[in-house]
C-alpha cells in the first residue's frame, strides 16, 4: 500500500493505475473505552487529537463526529488565515497558529496550500489611517508582522479595487501582513484527520453524541447513535453547536450563534494575488487557486442553527464587494452558504475546562476559527493531556468572565458594544 | 487633508422641483403641522381629537390626520399645536416635529413601483405600522386620499439621499416600460 | 461542414440572419438562436476544452445543464466573461472566445495536458508540490486555473434594477404543466405570477410535435397565456427562480439582453408551485465526454426550439421508454437514427474530435452524434432550497419532490410525472393547492448501473474531468461520503454545480459502496440556481448612493461661505472653511474661536428627549452620573456605559422640567443611543410613564464659542439675561428668537464660554443669516470639526471612541465617584466591581507632552514599557495635535496607570522608532475652569 503522498509515488502509482494508495483513514468501530474522546471532528476536533497523539503521546483517542469529518465550519468559511490582532495575547495564539500553518503541509505531508499571499486591511480616511497605525503598531508590538501602505502601494498590490474619483471610500492605504492568507480548507482537516488516524486515532463518522453521562459529577461517557462509549476525558469542538452541548451536561456559555454567509463567484484567471479587506465597505476579497473569488462580510445579526442566510446580508455583502472593486459587477456568483459561529461577548475564544469535571471545550471562536485550527488543536490538546493550560491558551480561558479580564478583540477597533 | 466639496452635489434641500412625468409625481409638501404623540393608543388620539391613526394599507383623508407608527405611538398631521413634553392629564409625551419630516407625496400609476423599489410592500399584507425600510432609510409610507396616491415621511438629513434615489428608480421604471 | 439547420422546425426568425466570430471564425446565426444552436447550426462541434485535461468539448445539453461551451463574449465595447453559449442568446456582432483555450478551442495546446492524465488523478495536488514550497507551484497553477478572463472595464450604465413583489402563487416554469397550473389558479382569482428563463414560453413542449388537449401545442400555449394574461395573472419570461429564502421569499433573475444588467425581483409569495421539468440523466461509458455526445433531451431542445438537427447519422442509448418517440421526432426531421439499449454491453465511443462511431457489444456502429437518454431527472434544487425533502422513487429511478414546509407544491415533471396529461392534471390540482391524483405511468426505466470495472475512461463531471476512476481512487482513500467525494474529486463544483453530473457520480459510488443511491444521498443544493451577477445585488446601491452620509439644512450656507466638507458621524459638514491650505485655515480658525468668536454648526447633536412620570428614575438609572440631583434647567455631563462598563457614549443631560430630559448625546450615536434607550425603557418598566423621543432633526444647533460669544449672543436681541450670574455655564434657557421657541445652552466643548442656539430646523437659515451679520462686529469665524477636534483636545474633552476605547471604564477617564458613591442601580454597575475593574494598571487618559522644538507625536504611536527583553505595550497615542493656542505639540493618550506618573517620562514608539514624550494631566488649556464661568 502506497501511504506516503509524494510526486515520486504519484508516477509510481500512476503505473498501476493508482490502485494502490492505502485510504486516508479508517472507519473504525468504536470501542467501548477510551482515554480521551473529541467531541468534533472540524478542523479543531481533528487537530487536537493529532496533537495529543504526536506531542504527548496519548495512545487511547476517539473522535466523534455526527456528520462526515469537516463538515461543519470547517469546510464552509473563506479560508483565510492571519494573526493580526490587537493584543499580545491574541498576537500570541493567532501567530502561533500562523507558524504551525507554515511548517503543516510538510509535518501532514499533505498539501493544504498554505499560501502566504499578504492579507490588506484597506482604510478610508484619514481618521481611518490613524486607527490602522494603532493597530498596526499593536501587531507589531505582539510579535506579528504588519507594513504601513500607501495609496499607491496598495494600487500596485491590488489594481482591481476601486480608486476612481467616484468612490463612495477612496483608498488612504493599508495595513498588510505579509505573512497572511489563505489554504485549502478541507485540505486542512483531511491532512490531520489522516496524520491523526495514523498516530492511532479512530475518527468515527456519522456518530452523534445523544446525550451525556455524567456519573457523580463527572463525565465518563457520551451516548451515541452507535451505543455508549466512555473515556476519562472528553473534549468538545463543536463551534456553533456548543450551546446544544452545554445543555446536555448542563453548563452555561457565553455564547450566542449567528449565520455567517459566504461567497463564491465563477472561476477567473487571476485577477487578484492579495487577501483585500475593508470593514468600510463591509466585504473582504480572495481569490481560491482554482479561481473563484471567495467573498465574505460580517453576520446575520438573528441568532439561528439554520445553515444558511438571508438575502439583505448578501445584498450587503455583495454591494459593498462592487463598491471596493467596481470591475466585479458582472462577475457572476456561483455559490452563496453560511456556517454557524459561536460568538463570544469579547471575539475571543473559550478553551477551557467546561464546569463539568472532565470535560473540556474549545469553542467561541466566532468568525475566525479556520485560521486557528492549528493553534487551537494544539493547546487544547496540551489542555487535556496535562490538565493545565499551555501559556499562550490561559488567558482564554472560560473564567475570565468572572475576573472580566477579556481580551476584547471588538473593543480594540474603537467600537463599545 | 481630504476635501470632499465637490464630491456632493450641493444639498438643495426642500425647495426643489417635482420629480413628473406622465406615470410618476413625487413633490415636497408642505404641512402646517408634524406632532409625535407617545402613549397608550386610545389616549394618543384622545389629545388630537381624532378617531384612529391610519396604518398599512388604509388610506387617511384630508389635510388633518395621523399615522400608526408603533402600538403606542403616532404622527399627526396639521393637528393642534401641543406643548413638547409629558401631559399628565393626557397621559401622552408630545414632541412637535415639523422640522425633522420632510413630507413627500407620490402619485401616478408607477407610484407603487417606486415605492416597490426601495421597500417590501405589500397591499395584501396588513401592517398595524407605516414604518418601512426604504432601500435602507426608515421611513413612513402610507396611502392618502386614494388608493394609488401615496405619502411618505422621513428625516430631513436624508432627503438629497432619498430624492437621488427616487430618481434613480424613476429612470428604471421609465426603462421598464420601454422594454 | 454542411449545415444542420432544418426546415419547419424551431421559433427562430429566419427572416434575419445575424453575424457572429467564435474562436475568430465567422459563423450566422438567426434571432431566437443561443450561441450554441447557431454553433451546431454552422456545424461547429467543438466548442471548448475541459478545466483539467484540456479534452475538446462539445454542447452536452441545450439549456442550463450544459456544463461545456463556455464563452468570453464581446459585443460593442462590452465584454463579458463565462457566458454559457446554451444560456446566452445571439446578438448581431458578438465575438464569442471559448474560455481557457489558446488558440482556439479547436486546436488547445493545453491539449497535451490530457496525456499526463495519469500523473493527474483527483486531488493529486494534496500529494504533492509541498516540497520546497507552494508557493513555488502556486503561481502557474492560478495561470492554468480559471476560466474566463475578467477585462476589468466598468460598463458605466450596467445597473440592475431591483424590485419587490408579491403574489398568492409563484409558479416556476411556463412549460404545460406551468401554464395549466397559473391559468387554474388565476381563475381561482389567485393572484399568480409565472416564471419561465427562456424567452418563449412552452417549456418542453416543444420537443415534441404533438397535440395538448387536442390542439397544436403552439397555439394552446398562445391561448393559456392570453387566458392568464386575461386572469390579471403576470407571466415573466427570460426569468430565473433562483433561489428560495425565508417566508417565502423567491429571488428572481430577469435577464435584460447581453451587456445589460439583469433585474432583481424580489418576489414574496404565498405559495411556490415548482414546475422545473426535469432533464435528462448522462450515461457513464468509455470515452462518454467526446464533442458530439449529446443529451437526447438536449437534442429534442436543439431541434424543436432552435431548428437545429444535431446530426445525420444518430446513435441513441437509452434505458428508457421514451427512445422510440426520440428517434421517430429525429427521424422525421431527417436523421438516421439508430437505438440501443444500456445494459451490460460495454459501449464505447469511438472518435477524438470528431465522433465516428458508437461500438456495442465490439460492434461497430458509424454515428456522428451519440445522443445519451439515461432518464429523466427531475429539476428539483428550487425544492431544496425552500427547505422540501427528496425521496428516491425506484420505479423512475430518480430524486422527486418528497415533504414540503407550508406552501411550497411540485408539479408535472419536476414532480415525476411525465405523461402530458397526468402533468397537467397534477399541476392543476397543485395550483389549488387540492391532492393529486393518482398516476399510472407508463414510463419505464432500467437502473443504470455503470461498469466500474471497465479499463477506458468514463466520464462523471466535464468540465472537471472527473471521472469513473477518480470516484474508485476517491473511494479507496475513503473520501465516502458524498461530500467527502465531491469536495475531494470536484464532481459537481463547476459552474454548472453538478445539474447533470451528480446522478452519474451518486450511482457510481453506490456501485462501489454496495449501496443504492437512495443510501448513498446528495449533496447541499445552494442558491443561486444558476450563476448571477454581483451586479444583480448592488442595484442603485453605488457611488453616492452607498450609505450616504445625513445633509445639513444649513449646507448651502456653508459652501456660500466656501466649506470644505467631510464626513463625520455619518453626517457631511463642514471641516474647514476657504481654500487655502487647510493646516494655515485650521490653526487661523482655532485662534479665531480663542480669541473673538467662533461659529458651528452642531446641529448633528443628538437630541433625544426623555418624558413622563419616571423619567428621572430612568435616566438616573440608564446613565452613570447621579440625575436625581439635576435641577430644572440645569445640565450636567454623563456618560452612558453598556452593561460592562464600558463607556458608550457621553452626553450633556438638560432637565427642562420635572418631567422632561433632553439628552445631547454624539452626533454619531444617536441611533445606538435612541436604541439602548428604548431597550431599557421595555426592559422592566411601565412603558405608560417613560418615552423616548429622538427629536434630533427637528432642532438645528448654532454653537458661538469664545471670549466674545457672550457679546455676539447679546446682539440676536433674544431678550435674555446673559449676566454669569443669570445665565451660568451648564444652564439652558429657553427663549424666542423671531417668535419662534428657540433653547439656549450654556455648555462648553472648548474650554471658552459657549452658547449653543438651537431653533426648529425650518428656521435655521434664519438664525444663521443673523448671527453672521451680527458676527462681523466681534470678528466671528466660521469654523469646521478640524478646529472644533483641536480646542476640545487642547481642554481634554474625549471624543467617545477616539480617546476610549471598548476597555475604557468612567473612571479611567476621571469620572470615578458614581463608582464609588451612587446607590441607586444603574447600567454597568456590577461590572464596575470586577477584578479586572479594580485592576492596578488600567489604561487612563492622560495628556502628552514633547520638547519645545520637537514635532507632534504620531497619532496611534504606543506607549512602551521598556523594562522586559522586549518591548511592551502599555498604551496608545489617541489625539494628537499642533496647538495653534498654546504654540506646541498636544497629545491625548490612554497610559496603564497613567494618572499616578504624571511628570514623568514615556517612551513613545512607532513602527520601531522610539522618542520620549512626559506624562501631564490631559487639560492643556485653562486648567482651572475659570474661563468656563466668565
Amino acid at each position: 500500500m502506497t501511504k506516503t503522498y509524494s510526486a515520486f509515488n504519484i508516477i509510481k502509482e500512476a503505473f498501476k493505475g493508482h490502485k494502490g494508495w492505502s485510504p486516508a483513514w479508517r472507519s473504525p468501530k468504536p470501542k467501548a473505552q477510551y482515554e480521551v474522546i473529541i467531541i468534533g471532528g472540524g478542523g479543531h476536533g481533528l487537530a487536537t487529537a493529532y496533537y495529543l497523539a504526536k506531542n504527548h503521546g496519548v495512545k487511547d483517542i476517539a473522535i466523534v463526529e455526527k456528520g462526515w469529518l469537516g463538515s461543519g465550519n470547517t469546510g464552509r468559511n473563506t479560508t483565510a488565515i492571519r494573526s493580526n490582532y490587537f493584543y499580545p495575547e491574541s498576537c500570541a495564539l493567532y501567530d502561533l497558529s500562523v507558524r504551525l500553518y507554515e511548517k503543516l503541509s510538510i509535518e501532514l505531508n499533505y498539501n493544504v496550500m498554505f499560501s502566504q499571499r499578504g492579507l490588506m486591511v484597506v482604510f478610508h480616511s484619514e481618521a481611518e489611517m490613524e486607527m490602522a497605525v494603532r493597530g498596526m503598531n499593536a501587531m507589531m508590538l505582539g510579535g506579528t508582522d504588519a507594513r504601513l501602505l500607501d495609496a499607491n502601494e496598495v494600487k500596485q498590490r491590488a489594481p482591481l479595487l476601486n480608486y476612481r474619483a467616484d468612490a463612495r471610500y477612496p483608498i488612504h492605504g493599508a495595513v498588510i501582513q505579509e505573512r497572511g492568507g489563505t489554504a485549502r480548507h478541507d485540505a486542512v482537516a483531511w491532512g490531520y484527520a489522516r496524520a491523526a488516524d495514523a498516530l492511532g486515532v479512530d475518527i468515527i463518522q456519522n456518530c452523534e453524541v445523544k446525550d451525556v453521562i455524567i456519573e457523580g459529577g463527572t463525565m465518563t461517557g457520551v451516548e451515541t447513535n452507535l451505543g455508549p462509549i466512555r473515556a476519562s476525558r472528553f473534549g468538545a469542538a463543536i463551534a456553533g453547536h456548543s450551546s446544544v452541548l452545554a445543555r446536555m451536561a448542563g453548563y452555561q456559555l457565553p455564547i450566542h450563534s449567528y449565520a455567517l454567509q459566504a461567497f463564491v463567484s465563477e472561476p477567473l484567471k487571476p485577477v487578484i494575488d492579495v487577501l483585500a479587506f475593508s470593514s468600510t465597505y463591509g466585504a473582504y476579497i480572495s481569490q481560491s487557486d482554482k479561481g473563484g473569488l471567495v467573498i465574505g462580510g460580517g453576520l446575520d445579526r438573528v441568532p439561528s442553527y439554520g445553515q444558511k442566510g438571508n438575502m439583505p446580508m448578501q445584498e450587503n455583502v455583495l454591494s459593498g464587494i462592487v463598491e471596493f472593486a467596481p470591475a466585479l459587477a458582472k462577475v457572476k456568483l456561483m455559490r452563496h452558504w453560511a456556517g454557524i459561529v459561536d460568538v463570544t461577548p469579547d471575539s475571543s475564544p473559550l478553551i477551557g475546562p467546561s464546569g463539568v469535571e472532565g470535560l473540556y471545550i474549545n469553542c467561541g471562536w466566532g468568525t475566525g476559527g479556520f485560521k486557528a485550527i492549528p493553534a487551537g488543536g494544539y493547546l487544547f490538546a496540551h489542555l487535556l493531556a496535562t490538565g493545565s493550560h499551555h501559556e499562550i491558551s490561559r488567558p482564554f480561558d472560560p473564567s475570565r468572565f468572572q475576573s472580566a479580564q477579556l481580551i476584547d478583540e471588538g473593543a480594540a477597533s474603537g467600537i463599545a458594544h | 487633508m481630504r476635501d470632499d466639496r465637490d464630491k456632493w452635489a450641493p444639498a438643495i434641500g426642500a425647495e426643489r422641483p417635482a420629480i413628473k412625468n406622465t406615470h410618476l409625481q413625487l413633490s415636497v409638501l408642505k404641512t402646517q403641522r408634524q406632532t409625535l404623540i407617545s402613549g397608550p393608543y386610545k389616549k394618543c388620539l384622545d389629545i388630537c381629537k381624532l378617531p384612529r391613526a391610519t396604518s398599512w394599507p388604509q388610506t387617511a383623508t384630508g389635510n388633518n390626520y395621523a399615522v400608526r407608527l408603533r402600538r403606542d405611538r403616532i404622527l399627526v398631521i396639521d393637528g393642534p399645536s401641543l406643548d413638547d413634553g409629558w401631559h399628565d392629564d393626557a397621559g401622552v409625551s408630545v414632541s412637535d416635529m415639523s422640522s425633522a419630516y420632510i413630507l413627500v407625496e407620490i402619485k401616478g400609476e408607477a407610484a407603487l413601483d417606486l415605492l416597490n423599489r426601495g421597500a417590501d410592500l405589500n397591499v395584501d399584507i396588513a401592517s398595524g405600522s407605516v414604518v418601512r425600510s426604504f432601500r435602507g432609510f426608515d421611513v413612513f409610507i402610507y396611502r392618502w386620499q386614494s388608493e394609488t396616491q401615496f405619502r411618505m415621511h422621513f428625516h430631513h438629513a436624508n432627503l438629497e439621499a432619498i430624492w437621488q434615489l427616487s430618481q434613480a428608480f424613476e429612470k428604471q421604471i421609465v426603462e421598464y416600460n420601454r422594454r | 461542414m454542411s449545415g444542420f439547420r432544418v426546415q419547419n422546425r424551431g421559433l427562430i426568425d429566419r427572416h434575419k440572419t445575424l453575424s457572429f466570430q467564435f474562436d475568430g471564425k465567422s459563423c450566422t446565426g438567426h434571432p431566437g438562436d443561443t450561441l450554441a444552436s447557431a454553433l451546431l447550426a454552422n456545424g461547429i462541434k467543438i466548442m471548448g476544452r475541459s478545466f483539467k485535461y484540456h479534452r475538446p468539448r462539445g454542447v452536452w445539453g441545450a439549456w442550463f445543464d450544459d456544463s461545456n461551451a463556455i464563452f468570453n463574449i464581446s459585443l460593442g465595447a462590452i465584454q463579458l466573461p463565462n457566458c454559457p453559449a446554451a444560456t446566452t442568446y445571439l446578438e448581431d456582432g458578438m465575438q464569442a472566445r471559448s474560455v481557457n483555450t489558446f488558440p482556439s478551442a479547436r486546436f488547445d495546446i493545453k491539449g497535451v495536458l490530457d496525456w499526463f492524465s495519469p500523473f493527474l488523478p483527483a486531488g493529486f495536488y494534496y500529494k504533492t508540490f509541498m516540497r520546497p514550497n507552494w508557493h513555488l507551484f502556486e503561481p502557474t497553477i492560478r495561470k492554468m486555473a480559471g476560466l474566463g478572463k475578467l477585462d476589468g472595464n466598468i460598463i458605466e450604465e450596467y445597473q440592475s434594477d431591483q424590485i419587490h413583489q408579491s403574489c398568492d402563487l409563484l409558479i416556476v416554469g411556463a412549460g404545460p404543466a406551468g401554464l395549466a397550473a397559473a391559468l387554474s389558479a388565476s381563475q381561482k382569482g389567485s393572484s399568480v405570477v409565472l416564471v419561465d428563463d427562456h424567452d418563449i414560453a412552452g417549456g418542453s413542449s416543444y420537443q415534441q410535435q404533438s397535440n395538448i388537449e387536442n390542439k397544436p401545442a403552439s397555439l394552446w400555449i398562445r391561448d393559456q397565456i392570453a387566458a392568464i394574461a386575461g386572469n390579471g395573472g403576470r407571466i415573466l419570461l427570460s426569468t430565473t427562480a433562483y433561489g428560495i429564502y425565508d417566508h417565502n421569499l423567491v429571488a428572481l433573475i430577469q435577464d435584460s439582453g447581453f451587456g445589460h444588467a439583469p433585474r432583481l425581483w424580489r418576489m414574496r409569495a404565498k405559495r411556490i408551485l415548482i414546475a422545473t421539468g426535469a432533464i435528462d440523466r448522462q450515461i457513464t461509458f468509455a470515452n462518454n465526454d467526446r464533442p458530439g455526445i449529446m443529451s437526447a433531451v438536449g437534442a429534442l431542445e436543439f431541434l424543436g426550439r432552435y431548428g437545429v438537427l444535431v446530426g445525420k447519422k444518430i446513435a441513441l442509448l437509452s434505458n428508457n421508454s421514451h427512445t422510440q418517440n426520440t428517434a421517430n421526432l429525429l427521424r422525421e426531421a431527417g436523421a438516421e437514427v439508430e437505438t440501443f439499449d444500456t445494459g451490460d454491453n460495454s459501449p464505447v465511443a469511438i472518435g477524438g474530435k470528431k465522433l465516428r462511431a458508437l461500438n456495442i457489444d465490439g460492434k461497430s456502429h458509424s454515428c456522428d452524434v451519440i445522443l445519451a437518454s439515461g432518464g429523466l431527472t427531475p429539476v428539483v434544487h428550487l425544492w431544496r432550497h425552500g427547505g422540501g425533502r427528496l425521496e428516491w422513487n425506484e420505479a423512475i429511478q430518480a430524486f422527486i419532490p418528497a415533504q414540503a414546509t407550508t406552501g411550497m407544491r411540485a408539479a408535472g415533471a419536476a414532480n415525476g410525472i411525465y405523461e402530458l396529461d397526468e402533468a397537467l392534471a397534477d399541476a392543476r390540482a397543485a395550483a389549488l393547492d387540492q391532492p393529486s391524483p393518482k398516476v399510472q405511468s407508463a414510463y419505464q426505466i432500467k437502473a443504470l448501473l455503470p461498469d466500474i470495472n471497465s479499463k477506458k475512461r468514463q466520464w462523471i463531471d466535464f468540465q472537471h474531468d472527473v471521472t469513473v476512476k477518480d470516484i474508485e481512487l476517491a473511494a479507496r482513500e475513503n473520501y465516502s461520503s458524498v461530500e467527502h467525494l465531491k469536495r475531494y474529486t470536484t464532481l459537481g463544483m463547476a459552474s454548472d454545480q453538478g445539474k447533470t453530473s451528480n446522478m452519474a457520480g451518486l450511482a457510481v459510488m453506490a456501485s462501489l459502496q454496495n449501496r443504492t443511491i437512495s443510501e448513498v444521498g446528495t449533496t447541499t443544493f445552494r442558491p443561486p440556481f444558476v450563476p448571477v451577477p454581483f451586479e444583480l445585488y448592488r442595484g442603485v446601491k453605488r457611488q453616492q448612493l452607498f450609505n450616504p452620509p445625513k445633509r445639513l439644512a444649513l449646507e448651502a450656507e456653508h459652501r456660500n461661505v466656501g466649506a470644505a466638507m467631510g464626513e463625520y458621524g455619518g453626517w457631511l459638514r463642514p471641516a474647514w472653511y476657504g481654500d487655502d491650505d487647510p493646516h494655515n485655515t485650521i490653526r487661523k480658525e482655532v485662534i479665531s474661536a480663542r480669541t473673538h468668536v467662533a461659529i458651528i454648526d452642531a446641529s448633528p447633536l443628538g437630541k433625544i428627549e426623555i418624558m413622563g412620570p419616571d423619567a428621572e428614575k430612568f435616566i438616573n438609572f440608564v446613565f452613570y452620573n447621579t440625575l436625581t440631583t439635576l435641577k430644572p434647567g440645569k445640565i450636567r455631563y454623563a456618560l452612558m456605559l453598556s452593561e460592562r462598563g464600558i463607556v458608550y457614549d457621553d452626553a450633556v443631560i438638560t432637565r427642562v422640567d420635572q418631567n422632561r430630559f433632553i439628552i445631547s448625546c454624539s452626533s454619531s450615536h444617536v441611533e445606538g443611543v435612541n436604541n439602548a434607550l428604548e431597550g431599557w425603557r421595555q426592559d422592566g418598566n411601565d412603558p405608560d410613564r417613560i418615552f423616548v423621543h429622538d427629536t434630533t432633526q427637528n432642532w438645528a444647533t448654532i454653537t458661538l464659542s469664545g471670549p466674545k460669544a457672550g457679546e455676539l449672543l447679546s446682539k440676536l436681541d433674544m431678550s435674555i439675561d446673559l449676566s454669569p450670574d443669570a445665565f451660568p455655564h451648564m444652564t439652558f434657557r429657553q427663549a424666542d428668537f423671531l417668535s419662534v421657541p428657540a433653547r439656549i445652552s450654556r455648555v462648553s466643548f472648548t474650554g471658552d464660554p459657549s452658547y449653543e442656539i438651537s431653533v426648529p430646523t425650518l428656521h435655521a437659515s434664519a438664525l444663521w443669516s443673523a448671527i453672521a451679520k451680527a458676527g462681523k462686529s466681534v470678528q466671528a469665524a466660521f469654523i469646521g470639526v478640524e478646529a472644533l477636534s483641536i480646542l476640545r483636545a487642547e481642554k481634554g474633552y474625549i471624543i467617545v471612541g477616539k480617546d476610549t476605547d471598548g476597555e475604557t471604564m468612567p473612571h479611567d477617564i476621571g469620572f470615578s465617584q458614581p463608582r464609588l458613591r451612587k446607590e441607586s442601580a444603574f447600567v454597568g454597575d456590577r461590572a464596575l466591581h470586577t477584578h479586572a475593574a479594580n485592576g492596578q494598571n488600567r489604561r487612563q487618559l492622560v495628556g502628552l507632552m514633547v520638547k519645545g522644538n520637537e514635532c507632534k507625536i504620531v497619532t496611534g504611536a504606543h506607549l512602551i514599557d521598556q523594562s522586559g527583553s522586549k518591548p511592551r505595550s502599555i498604551g496608545y497615542v489617541t489625539s494628537s495635535y499642533d496647538s495653534p493656542t498654546l504654540a506646541h505639540p498636544i497629545a491625548l493618550a490612554l497610559l496603564e496607570n497613567g494618572t499616578a506618573r504624571i511628570g514623568e517620562s514615556v517612551a513613545v514608539w512607532n513602527q520601531g522608532d522610539i522618542r520620549q514624550a512626559t506624562i501631564a494631566s490631559a487639560c492643556f488649556y485653562d486648567k482651572g475652569g475659570g474661563l468656563l464661568n466668565a
